[in-house]
């Protein structure tokens, strides 16, 4: 089992000047928001902090860190991984960094009366059909990208391949707006098709982890034919490349329904107590109502 | 793993005892309204997964030992395991062909030789064996020898042992066969290596003899059918 | 003549029919109470049966080279056991509870589809009696999951595969209306107040274990298509002669069959979320968490299913990633458990029998999870798959888990259902015959199958050293059966003798303790408005102020008149 002459090792980062620097600026537009709302609040949101750091590392290691590098020419497990990486992790890490209050308390009012619900763009995102399109698009990106032939092609024509991660990023970050509903002025409405959208998009993407976790034949020819690296065969690398995607994505599911499902019992919570208070002008609690009044 | 089970367990069993004890109803005893804690109850979570991830990391490393063949030799102890491997390293091993089938186990040797139900292996030899099916799945277990593969027709299951003494080892097949799957027994006895050449030699002998044998009998009897056909039409 | 009266301001009551009574009262009525009962009482006697089957299992295996039942027929009882206590006792007494339960506990009137529920209970009884009808020609013998080739018309040519085909489909479509209705029905016609915060957490489990059915039923309801057509029409899904794949079936059946564990289990954890809080006098230790978890189990138990087949020719690779998500699902199982001991920790806690069930249910599942968590780890359950450590395992879950729970809410709502108490004494009686006969049976074999015993197996040799073992095994079993019996008399005599009930026996928490017991065909004379996921603690509350209004009034009231009497006397007299 010795290292396939070429193949990279923990060392193998490259310094990619356009990855850097959407990093650096979106942390830069980030820091600006959470000074707003810091000083508007004054209290410390340590974990939306954290969620949007991690997404920006998360992004970094999918494309800068030797992840990339296998992909590109060694292992498909590598190349599913990083998909994985961009298309599902970063989004919700970054999605989550964006959650209540930070958007309505720290956005500068210019863009937030872009995203306002009587605004062109924030009606767009309040559409009714906004998450199926999401959904949509996830489909497209996950299914699209995985032909084998799409997936071969871009991984060796660098243009193609940037417009494919970047529209997995997108299409990530979408559906998990959908999913996180980070968006001011809607925090107080429980929307529990929320965990069916959750629910279709994992269902999405098994239908690509799956098959290639039990079929028993190579389906991408560029990593069938192509350098072995650790010592791992092509089929090996394809039921790896299936079993970790599927892994990551279950994870990330049960985490994120947990979550998710906690956050809408909240907001259903919080909605029944204004309601209540709001009709708090009858002090009989139990209200006797005629059963014919039904 | 058990004793993890073990502390689990008391410390649940324990917990339960201890408030079913402490807090029974009293007069005067109120309870208190405790409706939860936030805190605890991550924590409590986290534990839980820690121990689960302390569990997988001691499964994966230990599977590489198991799943790959040892080599042939002398080693202490007996070794067993499994896996999608079919070949030990250095290629010295010796390749046994199982079939399940209703309600027997059959076992082919290299040199052509056969048997049924029992199995017999040299010592200090690493045993590669091709696990088959037939009719219906079978399921091969010896639990002295590691544990159970599916006998599935249509695939084909792999799994390994190493024998350092001799003696008979006794198991059965562990997956609903049919009527008679409580009577589908295998054994495997492992003999030094000189016997067991010994032995399956004879072994092709004899069956090459049986079916000289059978042949003339198969023969015999198809003329004395003839003969009955011809006198009773 | 007299002016009319104005109207008085009143309760205003319904029309009230008379209940009918007749039988075919029973087989026609849409009542969401009749129906839940008449689920209830078939489920009882399948149980009967199932049990019966099993203690003749267990007579056979009590000392080798037994010929009490032959290999034929103990394979028929195999199946026929598995199959019963699966399909026409857990899963539909369930479906029994939640339908006499759930509308009383949300403050509705019926189900949302009441004519619906009626026809699903009439499926599920015709797929027991099609079932059922096969004990009189051949019966099937190819195991509760019917594994391809053996169950193909090859290997199985008898009806008796059949019937069970028509079985999984009658209880499935059963199954899924049932569930499409309780979805809807809690969906929609919860009382005013009761947001999904306040659910109780039996609604919880109930609500689901609906939704996984509507996701499994389907998946099984094609599988047993295929072997239907394969047996009967020359097709070719699961028979590798012709190009299929027994392992397609297998797949199948376990995408169904791992989610119907938790099908089996969801409502046992909803009720031991009922019970425990009421008997601890406190509320329930995390209620997010444990809705949480219980939904959150669910919906990761669908991408388990291999490790029902981790001795199946798979690869490496994805018997580790099946064991990695087997292993997860035991985080949230755990929170449940510590949360529901930390609900009886500083409570006032009172002895009943429902308590019992439930602390006995805590004790024996948190055995049955540890070992399943063992089983999650492949090589150990290379070694132990398929042995009798399987089938301690799993009925540490499901006789344990799912038939305690069932046991707890049996004497939990008893009152409720009939107006009268189970007997205590007798209750825990029998749960002592329960506990003691279940550890001794299924504890002792985790050991037999370390040893080697495989399952389904109608006798073994002496030689094995496996008859003291299975010896102890029967004993445990015949000791079960006796505990499972008392219940039976329990519930026999209770029903003419027992103590009247009223209203609210436990001082419980939920609505179904506010109306009469047994409830009125209507369920509420008025629909409470919801304030906490205890309601009843408020209108109790309420009521306690009321009276002692109505005491403060009376008592003015009576002050009043005898001034009035004292100021009439003097008047009278000073006349």
């Amino acid at each position: 089992m010795s290292i396939a002459a070429g193949a990279p090792g923990w060392g193998a980062w490259s310094a990619d000047p356009a990855v850097i620097g959407a990093v650096l600026l979106s942390a830069a537009g980030y820091a600006g928001c959470y000074r707003r709302l810091a000083r508007r609040t004054g209290r410390r949101y340590t974990g939306h902090v954290l969620a949007f750091g991690g997404g920006l590392c998360v992004v970094m290691v999918a494309l800068l860190s030797p992840v990339d590098e296998l992909a590109d020419r060694w292992l498909l497990s590598a190349h599913m991984l990083q998909h994985v990486l961009l298309a599902d992790i970063a989004p919700a890490l970054l999605v989550l960094g964006i959650r209540p209050p930070l958007l309505a308390l720290g956005l500068p009012p210019a863009l937030l009366r872009v995203l306002s619900p009587r605004a062109r763009f924030g009606r767009l995102l309040r559409n009714r059909l906004m998450a199926p399109i999401a959904l949509g698009l996830w489909a497209a990106t996950q299914w699209g990208w995985s032909i084998p032939t799409a997936f071969d092609f871009a991984a060796a024509h660098p243009l193609v391949h940037a417009i494919e991660h970047l529209s997995l990023l997108g299409s990530g970050l979408l559906l998990w707006t959908v999913v996180v509903d980070p968006l001011p002025g809607s925090s107080r409405r429980a929307l529990w098709s929320r965990l069916g959208y959750l629910g279709a998009s994992r269902a999405i993407s098994a239908l690509v982890c799956l098959p290639l976790t039990w079929i028993g034949t190579t389906l991408y020819p560029r990593y069938a034919v192509g350098a072995r690296a650790y010592g791992i065969s092509a089929l090996t690398d394809q039921h790896i490349a299936g079993a970790a995607m599927c892994l990551t994505e279950f994870f990330v599911f049960g985490v994120a329904f947990v979550v998710v499902f906690l956050d809408l019992l909240a907001r259903d919570e919080k909605a029944t107590y204004l309601a209540e208070r709001a009709s708090r002008s009858a002090p009989d609690a139990t209200a006797r109502q005629p059963v014919n009044a039904r | 793993m058990l004793i993890i089970a073990a502390v689990i367990f008391g410390a649940v069993a324990g917990a339960l005892v201890l408030f079913l004890v402490r807090y029974r109803a009293r007069r005067g005893h109120v309870a208190s309204q405790v409706r939860g804690n936030t805190r605890l109850e991550i924590s409590w979570t986290g534990a839980a997964a820690l121990i689960l991830v302390v569990l997988a990391v001691l499964t994966f490393s230990r599977l590489h030992g198991m799943v790959t063949p040892a080599a042939s030799g002398d080693h202490a102890g007996a070794v067993f395991a499994t896996v999608d491997q079919p070949s030990a390293p250095g290629g010295h091993a010796l390749h046994i062909k199982i079939i399940g089938r209703q309600f027997i186990w059959r076992f082919d040797y290299p040199n052509g030789a056969y048997s049924y139900e029992e199995l017999t292996v040299p010592i200090n030899m690493t045993v590669v064996v091709d696990i088959y099916a037939v009719d219906v799945n079978h399921s091969w277990w010896v639990p002295k020898l590691g544990g159970k593969f599916d006998a599935i027709p249509g695939y084909v299951n792999h799994t390994w042992f190493k024998i350092t003494r001799p003696g008979v080892f006794v198991g059965q097949c562990a997956e609903l066969c049919g009527q008679h799957h409580a009577e589908m027994i295998a054994t495997v006895r492992a003999i030094p290596l000189a016997a067991w050449e010994a032995w399956v030699g004879r072994q092709k002998q004899l069956i090459a003899r049986a079916g000289v044998e059978g042949q003339a009998a198969h023969a015999k009897l198809n003329s004395q059918t003839g003969a009955a056909q011809v006198e009773n039409p | 003549m007299a002016t009319r009266a104005a109207p008085l301001p009143q309760i205003a009551s319904h029309r009230v029919e008379r209940e009918r009574r007749d039988w075919t009262s029973w087989i026609t009525t849409t009542d969401h109470k009749r129906i839940g009962i008449l689920y209830l009482a078939t489920c009882m006697v399948f149980f009967l049966i199932g049990g019966v089957e099993a203690v003749l299992m267990r007579s056979q295996l009590a000392v080798p080279n037994n010929t009490l039942i032959n290999a034929e027929h103990y394979n028929q009882l195999v199946t026929m056991h598995g199959t019963t206590m699966i399909f026409l006792f857990v899963v539909p007494v369930w479906a029994g509870f939640a339908n006499y339960l759930v509308p009383l506990m949300i403050g509705a009137r019926d189900m949302a589809f009441p004519r619906l529920n009626a026809l699903s209970y009439w499926l599920f009884v015709s797929g027991g009696v099609v079932f059922y009808a096969s004990v009189f020609w051949s019966p099937p013998d190819a195991g509760w999951f019917s594994y391809t080739p053996l169950s193909n018309g090859t290997y199985s040519p008898t009806a008796g595969q059949d019937t069970w085909i028509y079985l999984i489909h009658l209880t499935g479509l059963a199954s899924a209306i049932g569930a499409i209705n309780i979805v809807v029905t809690i969906a929609t016609m919860r009382a005013p107040g009761m947001g999904w915060g306040r659910l109780p957490l039996f609604c919880w489990g109930i609500l689901t274990q609906a939704i996984m059915l509507i996701v499994a039923i389907p998946v099984i309801g094609a599988a047993v298509t295929m072997l239907l057509t394969d047996r009967h029409f020359h097709t070719c899904y699961f028979d590798p002669r012709c190009g299929g794949s027994p392992l397609l079936w297998q797949h199948l059946f376990w995408f169904f069959g791992h989610p119907e564990v938790y099908i089996m289990i969801l409502p046992g954890f909803g009720v031991i979320s009922e019970v425990l809080p009421v008997f601890a006098r406190k509320p329930i230790f995390g209620y997010k968490a444990i809705a949480a978890s219980t939904v959150g189990i669910a919906f990761l138990s669908v991408l388990v299913w291999a490790h029902h087949m981790f001795t199946a020719p798979i690869p490496l690779v994805v018997l580790a990633f099946f064991m990695l998500s087997s292993m997860a699902i035991a985080v949230p199982t755990g929170v449940k458990v510590i949360n529901w001991v930390a609900t009886l920790w500083r409570g006032s806690i009172i002895f009943k029998t429902p308590l019992y069930f439930a602390c006995g249910f805590l004790v024996l599942f948190t055995l049955g999870g540890l070992s399943g968590v063992m089983l999650a780890i492949f090589p150990i359950d290379w070694q132990v798959h398929g042995s009798y450590f399987i089938v301690a395992h799993f009925h540490f879950v499901l006789v344990a888990g799912a038939v305690s729970a069932v046991m707890a809410a049996l004497y939990y709502w008893f009152p409720k259902m009939t107006g009268r108490m189970l007997s205590e004494s007798l209750g825990k009686l029998s749960f002592w015959f329960q506990f003691v006969g279940f550890l001794v049976t299924f504890g002792i074999q985790h050991s037999l199958g370390l040893s080697g015993m495989p399952r389904r197996v109608y006798t073994y040799n002496a030689h094995m050293d496996w008859g003291t073992d299975n010896l102890i095994s029967t004993v445990g079993a015949f000791i079960l059966a006796t505990g499972v019996l008392l219940t039976v008399a329990n519930v026999v005599r209770s029903l003419k003798h027992g103590v009247a009930a009223g209203p609210d026996p436990w001082r419980a928490n939920t609505l179904e303790w506010l109306t009469t017991s047994p409830p009125p065909v209507h369920d509420f004379d008025v629909i409470p408005k919801v304030l906490s996921v205890e309601p009843m603690q408020e209108i109790r509350a309420q009521i306690a102020g009321q009276s002692r209004a109505v005491d403060r009034q009376r008592a003015e009231a009576r002050h009043a008149r005898s001034v009035a009497a004292i100021v009439a006397r003097s008047a009278r007299r000073d006349a």
